[in-house]
């Protein structure tokens, strides 16, 4: 029997995850993104034939899946899942328990966060809920082992530990770059020269997807209600032109088509 | 264009300075090293023969290149001393009316072709230009710490600086084998600026208090492949010196809320917990606390 898997969202995690899941031996599925919008997904609720077409969208694999993965923000219900269905959602643009809150089986939900690009061996935060039963945070765990990640259970909000410092980071390379302190390039190789980051802010902005940059901001911003969470300008203006990095062609930098 | 320069003055015998003048020396310059103090002139000297032998004896460099850079390094007592020099970098300590003064005093010694360079890591470019009459010539040149291993340059330009003069600090910096940027004069230009919010931020987490400081360091590593976590960094670095460029950062910037230090560094710095230093910081040292 194949270990199933279903991965919600078209954000460059959602690619990498399935890569990883992909590679581990697991049968990935990818729904393309439905529902849009919030009537949509209140139609689900109550809409006998709405829900239907919901469940034929997600396909079969979805009452088969072992382990569902909301890798983007997502607008979807889980009506009837198997109770050995884990759910994992990216606490990235929220928390976890935010997410966990508009789920049906939320004690089977534990929060996660991962950027791309996944290597091996690289460590993966886990987060549990108010409602997260311990076997769903272990199970968690040897999920990610599973896939050649470290798990590290660290507390629940928006960006977790890691994206929450580098979308800072990165935020305020965005800064600098729209108030001319120095170019692109220049900021970038200053960033690895100066203090050895592995990637410069901007390039990796554009692997992580400067959507999902701009969410963990103002989810934190949402969160916490400080000013110092405020996005730059040009990150906004950015993500509302469509440039979100490598997966769109450009981002910070232009690339060539492939 | 930047052949021209040859002799290069350092102003400041102190870690900045004693390594910019081992580098310049390696690279062929001639190199006047100007310490106020006599004490601190010397122990720089030191540091720079030590530094060379140490490299000797790990083969990254020949003994006779090195005898031979050491004879191209002078010391000077004098500030007129450096009247010769084509490029003059200022290595003093971190305080404006100082560097301001100390510029007033190089614009009447030296010729007025020479350009003046700053390697103040967190000083307006513009007010220390403000205390002579080129500031056409005066320029950043910031290095980072330590100069001989870290290869980021960064040129930094005021508002009257000539760009002919930035193109030349820039090839002047790839003749000392380093790299280069081009930034504006900005509080804490590129890497100052952005990076703070690797400390930042992961002090705002630790303030939180559901999370202890040596999980968020291996977080970061394991997660961000980073080489340090910021914990380390800070202690490795020295708790004052964050607080004190994170303050100065907050105050050029007006007070803008997301250069705002944290309490805890406060803290940090008041109990005498610097770091490494002082053999404890966040974490603890023993084989470096002092008797």
């Amino acid at each position: 029997m194949s270990r199933s898997i279903l991965i919600l969202g078209q954000s460059p995690l959602a690619d990498a995850l399935a890569e990883v899941t992909e590679a581990a031996g697991f049968l990935v599925h990818r729904p393309p993104a439905w529902p849009d919008t919030r009537e949509d997904v209140d139609a689900i609720f109550t809409d006998r034939d709405r829900r239907e077409q919901y469940l034929r969208h997600l396909g079969e694999a979805y009452q088969d899946a072992e382990v569902v993965i909301e890798a983007e923000a997502s607008e979807w219900m889980d009506p009837e899942l198997p109770e050995s269905t884990l759910i994992l959602t990216a606490a990235l643009g929220h928390s976890a328990a935010e997410a966990a809150a508009d789920i049906h089986a939320r004690h089977r939900v534990v929060g996660f966060a991962a950027l791309p690009p996944l290597q091996n061996g690289q460590a993966v935060e886990l987060a549990a809920t108010p409602w997260t039963e311990a076997a769903a945070l272990d199970q968690a765990g040897e999920f990610f082992r599973s896939l050649g990640l470290e798990p590290m259970v660290v507390p629940d909000g928006p960006g977790l530990v890691f994206p929450r410092i580098l979308c800072m980071i990165i935020n305020e390379a965005a800064f600098a770059l729209m108030e001319g302190v120095a170019s692109a390039e220049d900021i970038d190789t200053a960033m690895k020269l100066g203090t050895n980051y592995p990637l410069g802010p901007l390039e990796w902005a554009d692997r992580i997807g400067l959507d999902q940059v701009l969410g963990v901001l103002e989810g934190l911003q949402a969160e916490y209600g400080e000013d110092r969470y405020r996005p730059a300008p040009l990150l906004r203006q950015l993500v509302r032109a469509g440039h979100l990095g490598l997966s769109t062609g450009r981002g910070f930098y232009p690339y060539e088509k492939s | 264009m930047s052949d021209r320069i040859t002799t290069i003055g350092i102003i400041g015998a102190g870690t900045m300075g004693a390594g910019i003048a081992q580098v310049a020396i390696l690279c062929g310059f001639q190199v006047l090293l100007y310490d106020a103090v006599g004490a601190a002139l010397a122990k720089g000297q030191s540091r720079i023969a030590q530094s060379l032998s140490r490299a000797v004896g790990k083969g990254q460099v020949q003994a006779d290149a090195v005898e031979e850079a050491l004879r191209r390094l002078s010391a000077i007592t004098q500030l007129t001393e450096v009247r010769g020099a084509e490029f003059i970098v200022e290595a003093a300590c971190e305080d404006l009316a100082l560097k301001q003064r100390l510029f007033t005093e190089l614009d009447g010694v030296t010729d007025p072709g020479a350009i003046l360079a700053t390697n103040t890591s967190s000083l307006s470019i513009t007010a220390i230009a403000g205390a002579t009459r080129r500031p056409e010539r005066v320029v950043g040149m910031h290095f980072f710490n330590p100069v001989p291993a870290m290869a980021l340059v960064e040129v930094v330009a005021g508002p009257r600086t000539e760009p002919a003069v930035v193109e030349e600090t820039m090839a002047l910096a790839r003749r000392l084998g380093k790299t280069p940027v081009r930034a504006k004069d900005s509080p804490g230009f590129i890497v100052n600026r952005i990076a703070r919010h690797f400390s930042l931020e992961a002090l705002h987490i630790l303030g939180e208090g559901r999370i202890a400081h040596d999980h968020i360091d291996r977080v970061m590593k394991g997660a961000g492949r980073f080489r340090m976590g910021p914990f380390e960094l800070m202690d490795l670095i020295g708790i004052d010196v964050n607080f004190a460029v994170s303050r100065s950062v907050f105050e050029a910037f007006f007070h803008d809320p997301r250069f705002r230090p944290h309490p805890i560094q406060q803290r940090m710095v008041e109990s005498g917990l610097l770091g490494r230093k002082t053999g404890r910081g966040f974490y603890e040292y023993p084989e470096d606390r002092k008797a």
